[in-house]
């Protein structure tokens, strides 16, 4: 495949480029840096194969405008032609004039080679060729690059799974994870044969299981009977010593038979008479003793009514003599309240006064009628007396105020002048004076004087007729003024000579002033304000005598009607005090006709009355409490003097004033203290009588007893107490035993055979068959309780693998485990397999492909290098070496940056030359590579490349102009059959296109 | 007459489960069994069944439990106390020999023996059914036992029990192989078969010949619902059966392709609406699950990463625990590629080319097995004879696809998006 034409609308700093008609062979690209050859280079790249994995679609924008993209003219080996395109990022592929087809051209035009390859091996550049690090490492980088793989790619791959698959299964170890998993296995293995066992074991365990049951029936039956037999012994030895006290006592109860039907309670039946004998006895004796002891009869029986009688009235008395103070005192404060009461009706009044006043209604509204009448008249005169105070007040006031303002007006008059007048012609003339006094100076006569006499002057020596008339005005005004101040001056003297005159008839400091300044020769205006002052004082004092004179007048005006007024009113006072009497007459009059106290006050009206009905009702209460004490007093009386003869009657008498309840309570407690003590007396009696009786009955009862036992007296009963008693004891010994055996046996049919088998039984020998029972019943218990426990651990056991769940788990575990295994096993086999296929891929590539490669490249290298050198595959270590034709090997990181770019350069070539062989390839484009080459180097690689494009497409990139003619030259020695075009690119764009012909140069 | 057709209960036989040893379901899983054979007997008391019929494999040859055997008795005992008897024939895992525990079944549990045996089903003293039976002596059964069936009375309906692989049918181990003629010729009405482990009705017309499977999946092979028919026989001998599910824990087998996925929560996500799908089919059950991703897709680069899918499978597995109808992810497996165009490479002349070629040229042998066994053994003999029993032929094949996937992700590495 071979570019004809680049088309470039818009790409990084190219725009509108075109490059038509190249050649199939070399093309030379020419121009400095940044001229946008690497960026032509890129857009080549772009263009087939799109941008780089990662790298943006749109990368290099058109800076200079456009659209981004372009087309390439493309022509196979078949000899089609193809326009392939990518106008912002979207690729096609047009074959011909036929219709474009959204594609990657690559992938059509070059299938076999990828973007990858493309860059690394066909259109590279100075960083591809200095790329030492893509073959560093292992003699696999060089494979790797030519192979298109990631340049540790293969190594680092075999390394993985090398370890990947160590990891998962070692040959020899445990520790692989394999390993281990085929380990767990087994151990699962081993469980499970152990778990399988379990159905058998089921088997065989309730087999024994019912041997078991079986053997501990038969031994609990054996153990049951020895145990039951061990026991009948036990009871014949218990029975043995009741059965023989049974049959000793039988013997003596058959002696006292006669004895046998007297009953057990005959001696307490005997006892008991006796003793109520005896007890009757020692209480009849007792009764009497207590008779001898009682007194004579009390005297108080004898007014026993009487007592009872006063002893009934003992509350009432107690209370009566407990209210008698209390009702004294309460009459006492009634009393003393009613005078309180009357003290406050006023004095006079006592209570005979109080039941005869009349406290109508009638009588208290004439009362308060003539009480209000007498108040209105005093308090008339009081008003009264109230205004005379104060007109006697008034007048002295204005008496006061007229001596003052006279007094005020003698003080005024003794200053001068008299009039406002005289002083107002005092002023003018000194205004007259003060004006004209100035005239009266000589300067004043003297400078007209003088200005007359020069204007005369003057006059006389002017010829001209003008200065005649100005001359003549000027004296005639200074004249004029001259008279006028000569008229002045003696007016201001006329003046201070009236002033002076004026003064003179007065007196009074301003007088005497006045003569002072008209006395003087010369004036200051310092005299005439002093002067000034003087009169204004005057004028001011002048006006105060005159206010004066007019508030004289005005007092005495007031003083007398003062007057006038007091005499009014003490004429007023007089009348009201006659009314007041008057009255006052009247009112006592009332008075005495209704029976009221003459100090009854009218003031009082309103409350008197009120009072007087309380005072009344008050009385009226006082009345019945007297009468009530005076009742007590009486009852109390009556009753002591009762009390005094009872006592009396009884032979103890008492003054009957001190008497007292504690008498009758006295008296009542003597008469109940006799009444028991007489009671007793008579209980004391009957008793006496009924023991008598009781004594008589026992006696008949104890003579009954003896005859009715057969016994004479006490001796022979006792004898025969004794036998009953003795057959007694024998028969209660007898069923005692009898009892015994009947425990012993439990029922009566085994007391039956119990006392049969006594009456026949061997002592000796049932105590032989005891001791043996004991020794056998122990083996038995212990063969009982072995086979109990062997079932319990089989019941457990049984119950343990019904619910074990040990198979199940393991079996799960197993299985789990197998899929585990085999899963891993799966694993370990690809990646064993994978490494297996990589490394006999590797040889198959070292073997089949890498020779010729490495053969063709070092043809190539034998054209460039000025020593010849062999490439060299290392077996041993995969490594690439350059062998000299001394055989001297130089490993890789020996190589010059020089010698490896022209290794490398030359098994690019030599790697194309291989992939041209079966496949379509792109053009070769290189930029820059040969710059770390000396010139000669330069020329010989130039050589190999014109060589290598008589056979293939390649376009050569370079800043270096002199890199033109070596590339010239090299074809030429080369033989390159064509013209080599030019393309001078400078700032994006083509400047110019030379055409070299190598052959002709 | 109606009764319950069931068989291959395999009770307390271990689930081919990656996460069987996990806490969390292991007992679940060991009670699944159990669970289901439990269901069949309620089905049977609930729908006041007649009778039981159970075709075999009752449990695991070798590795029958105890457990097994006494839950096994139980649970028929329960149906006994209900009046319902049961039937049993015993398959290839349980052959007569198997039952040591000697336990004690009671009255109304017919065990047959290893020659044909008839039994006539009373109803309140009215004949009901003959069933016709026959338990394999031994595991390796080979013979055609369907010709030792005979019908005896034609007054009422005849059944056949038996454990056997009717067409001899792939991937089913051949145990007492026989045709569809023989069943035919033996004049039974319905033929109550057992060892396919997957629900199948041979015959719907008369007579009616079917597989309920087994009872229970135990891996992931086996999925989607199991259980057992109910079985309403007509007097005539016209045989109608419904499956009824009875299984208590559910498999699936999922794949996700993740072409187009653009991210591992793309991944998830799919995953996750797939898992509530599948919690919806399982109608309250627990599942189990086994994801695959397939496809090629910018996903598979962080599928590659070390750990990836354990982080995934612990995500996933994320809520499960707190629930009873959970879904709980077994494994996960990936078999995704690159998004690339392989084809590019596969004729291209460089490394990568050859590789592929070679690899191809390993699958194109007809023992192309050997081979790959003869090229790990090459260099890891000891390792390998410590694994041969686990590499199997298709194991290998597989491992063959998995080493091409490897070795192009470890080439490529800097072609991948």
């Amino acid at each position: 495949m071979k570019i004809r034409g680049i088309y470039i609308d818009g790409f990084g700093v190219f725009r509108d480029l075109i490059i038509s008609d190249l050649p199939d062979g070399l093309a030379l690209f020419l121009g400095p840096n940044e001229s946008g050859k690497s960026t032509l280079m890129e857009f080549v790249r772009t263009v087939l194969f799109g941008p780089a994995q990662g790298q943006d679609a749109n990368r290099y924008p058109p800076l200079r405008g456009g659209t981004h993209g372009g087309r390439l003219e493309v022509v196979t080996d078949d000899g089609d032609l193809y326009i392939a395109q990518r106008i912002n990022g979207r690729p096609s592929l047009r074959k011909g004039n036929g219709p474009s087809e959204v594609i990657e051209p690559a992938s059509k035009l070059c299938p076999a080679v990828n973007r990858q390859i493309f860059t690394r091996v066909f259109a590279i550049g100075l960083d591809d060729m200095r790329g030492f690090e893509v073959l560093s490492g292992s003699g696999l980088g060089l494979l790797a690059a030519s192979a298109g793989v990631d340049a540790s790619g293969i190594a680092g791959a075999l390394e993985y799974l090398e370890g990947k698959t160590s990891a998962l299964l070692k040959p020899r170890s445990k520790k692989g994870e394999i390993n281990s998993m085929l380990e767990k296995l087994e151990q699962i293995e081993t469980a499970l044969c152990d778990a399988r066992t379990q159905s058998t074991e089921y088997a065989r365990l309730q087999q024994r299981l019912g041997e078991l049951r079986a053997t501990i029936c038969s031994l609990r039956t054996s153990i049951e009977r020895a145990t039951s037999r061990r026991t009948w012994i036990d009871a014949l030895q218990r029975a043995r010593q009741a059965w023989i006290t049974i049959q000793s006592l039988a013997l003596a109860q058959q002696r006292l038979s006669y004895v046998k039907d007297i009953s057990a309670n005959i001696a307490s039946e005997h006892e008991s008479l006796k003793s109520r004998l005896s007890a009757i006895q020692d209480e009849l004796s007792d009764v009497e003793h207590q008779l001898e002891k009682l007194p004579e009869r009390d005297a108080v029986l004898s007014v026993r009514d009487e007592i009872i009688e006063i002893s009934s009235e003992l509350a009432r008395f107690r209370e009566a003599l407990e209210e008698l103070p209390e009702m004294t005192g309460r009459l006492r404060q009634k009393e003393a309240a009613l005078n309180r009461r009357l003290r406050d009706l006023g004095p006079g009044w006592n209570e005979e006064m109080l039941a005869q006043a009349d406290l109508s209604m009638e009588a208290e509204r004439e009362c308060r009628s003539l009480a209000q009448q007498v108040k209105d008249a005093e308090r008339e005169v009081e008003e009264v007396r109230k205004s005379l105070k104060e007109a006697q007040a008034k007048f002295t006031e204005t008496e006061q105020a007229y001596r003052n303002a006279r007094d005020q007006l003698e003080k005024r008059r003794a200053s001068w002048p008299e009039n406002l007048e005289q002083l107002s012609t005092v002023r003018e003339l000194l205004v007259a004076f003060r004006e004209r006094r100035k005239w009266e100076d000589p300067v004043h006569v003297l400078l007209p004087g003088l200005l007359i006499l020069g204007s005369v002057g003057v006059i006389l020596l002017t010829t001209e007729t003008s200065g005649w008339v100005l001359g003549a005005v000027l004296v005639g005004v200074l004249l004029s003024i001259y008279l006028q101040t000569r008229s002045k001056s003696s007016s201001a003297k006329a003046a201070l000579l009236q002033l002076r005159q004026l003064a003179r008839g007065q007196s009074g400091p301003l007088a005497e002033c006045l003569i002072e300044f008209c006395s003087r020769h010369r004036h200051t205006e310092g005299d005439f304000e002093e002067l000034e002052e003087r009169l204004k004082e005057a004028s001011r004092l002048i006006e105060e005598a005159r206010v004066s004179r007019s508030d004289v007048e005005r007092a005495a005006a007031e003083r007398s009607k003062a007057l006038e007024r007091l005499e009014d009113t003490k004429v007023k006072l007089k009348l009201a005090e006659e009314d007041v009497r008057n009255l006052h007459q009247a009112w006592q009059k009332w008075l005495a006709s209704r029976g009221f106290s003459c100090s009854f006050s009218p003031e009082y009206a309103d409350t008197v009355f009120q009072l007087a009905r309380e005072a009344r009702e008050a009385w009226h209460d006082l009345g019945s409490m007297r009468a009530d004490l005076k009742r007590l007093q009486e009852y109390v009386e009556v009753l002591k003097r009762r009390i005094a003869s009872v006592f009396e009657k009884i032979g103890e008498p008492i003054d009957p004033a001190q008497v007292s309840p504690r008498h009758v309570e006295e008296l009542a407690d003597r008469l109940r203290s006799a009444e028991e003590k007489e009671a007793y007396r008579s209980h004391l009696s009957e008793a006496l009588d009924k023991k008598l009786r009781d004594l008589a009955t026992v006696k008949a009862q104890l003579e009954q007893f003896y005859a009715k036992l057969g016994v004479k007296d006490e001796a022979s009963f006792a004898s025969l107490c004794e036998d009953a008693e003795r057959w007694r004891s024998n028969q209660q010994e007898i069923e005692k035993a009898q009892r015994e055996l009947h425990a012993i046996a439990g029922s009566h049919e085994v007391l039956s055979k119990l006392e049969e088998t006594l009456r026949s039984v061997d002592f000796q020998n049932i105590t032989a068959e005891r001791a043996e029972l004991e020794a056998e019943l122990p083996r038995l218990e212990a063969k009982l309780e072995d086979a109990l426990r062997e079932e319990a651990t089989c019941e457990a056991r049984l119950a343990e693998l019904a619910s074990d769940e040990k198979l199940s788990r393991a079996l799960a575990e197993r299985q789990a485990l197998a899929l585990r295994i085999r899963e891993a096993a799966e694993e370990w086999a690809a990646h064993v397999l994978c490494h297996a296929l990589i490394a006999e891929t590797k040889r198959v590539y070292e073997r089949e492909r890498q020779p010729a490669v490495l053969r063709t490249a070092a043809a190539y290298l034998d054209g460039i290098a000025k020593e010849r050198y062999k490439l060299v595959e290392d077996i041993v270590s995969g490594t690439v070496e350059l062998e000299s034709e001394n055989l001297s090997r130089r490993r890789e990181c020996e190589w010059s940056r020089g010698m490896a770019e022209q290794v490398y350069l030359a098994v690019r070539l030599a790697f194309i030359e291989e992939f041209a062989r079966e496949k379509e390839i792109p053009p070769v484009i290189l930029d820059d590579v040969l710059v770390n080459c000396d010139p000669e180097r330069q020329l010989a690689v130039c050589r190999v490349i014109a060589s290598f494009a008589m056979k293939h497409q390649v376009l050569v990139f370079t800043c270096h102009p002199e890199l033109a003619d070596r590339l010239v030259a090299g074809a030429t020695q080369a033989g390159y059959p064509w013209a080599i075009p030019c393309y001078r690119l400078k700032d994006g764009t083509l400047e110019s296109v030379l055409e070299f012909a190598p052959n002709r140069r | 007459m109606r009764f319950v057709h069931c068989a291959d209960l395999h009770l307390d036989s271990p689930f081919e489960c990656l996460s069987a040893t996990n806490p969390f379901i292991a007992a679940t899983l060991r009670e699944a069994t159990f669970k289901a054979f439990e269901n069949v007997i309620d089905l049977a008391i609930a729908r006041e069944a007649d009778f039981i019929l159970i075709a075999g494999d009752v449990y695991d040859g070798a590795d029958r439990s105890l457990r097994a055997q006494l839950r096994f008795r139980d649970g028929l005992a329960r149906a006994a106390e209900h009046g319902i008897w049961s039937f049993v024939v015993h398959g290839n895992h349980d052959p007569i020999s198997g039952w040591e525990a000697g336990l004690h079944f009671p009255r109304e549990v017919v065990r047959f023996g290893d020659s044909v045996d008839v039994i006539a089903f009373e109803r309140n003293g009215e004949l009901l059914a003959e069933i016709h039976g026959i338990s394999y002596r031994t595991r390796d059964t080979r013979e055609n036992l369907a010709l030792l069936f005979r019908r005896r009375s034609s007054e009422v309906p005849a059944i056949g029990l038996l454990h056997c692989n009717v067409g001899r049918q792939a991937g089913h181990e051949n145990y007492a192989p026989c045709d569809l003629n023989d069943l035919y010729q033996t004049g039974m009405d319905y033929w109550a078969l057992g060892h396919i482990h997957k629900c199948l009705v041979i015959n719907q017309s008369h007579p009616c010949i079917a597989y309920p499977g087994t009872t229970q999946g135990r891996s992931a092979r086996e999925v989607g619902p199991h259980g057992c028919y109910l079985v309403e026989l007509e007097s005539s001998g016209r045989a109608s059966n419904a499956f009824v599910e009875v299984d208590g824990v559910r498999w699936w087998n999922e794949s996700v392709d993740i072409e187009g996925l653009a991210s591992l929560d793309d991944l998830l996500e799919s995953m996750r609406s797939r898992m509530e799908r599948l919690r919806i089919d399982a109608a309250g059950r627990p599942s189990l699950v086994r994801f695959c991703l397939t496809g090629h897709g910018r996903v598979h680069r962080i599928l590659r990463r070390e750990d990836a899918l354990a982080d995934i499978l612990e995500e996933l597995r994320k809520g499960e625990r707190d629930r009873e109808d959970f879904v709980w992810v077994d494994a996960l497996s990936d078999s995704t590629g690159n998004a690339i165009e392989l084809e590019t490479y596969r004729d291209s002349p460089d490394f990568i080319g050859e590789l592929m070629r070679t690899i191809a040229r390993f699958r194109s042998l007809p023992n192309g097995a050997d081979a790959l066994r003869e090229l790990i053994a090459k260099d890891h003999g000891t390792e390998y004879s410590k694994v041969r029993r686990w590499l199997s032929e298709e194991t290998l094949l597989s491992a063959l696809d998995k080493a091409e996937a490897i070795a192009l992700d470890l080439l490529l590495k800097e072609e991948t998006p």
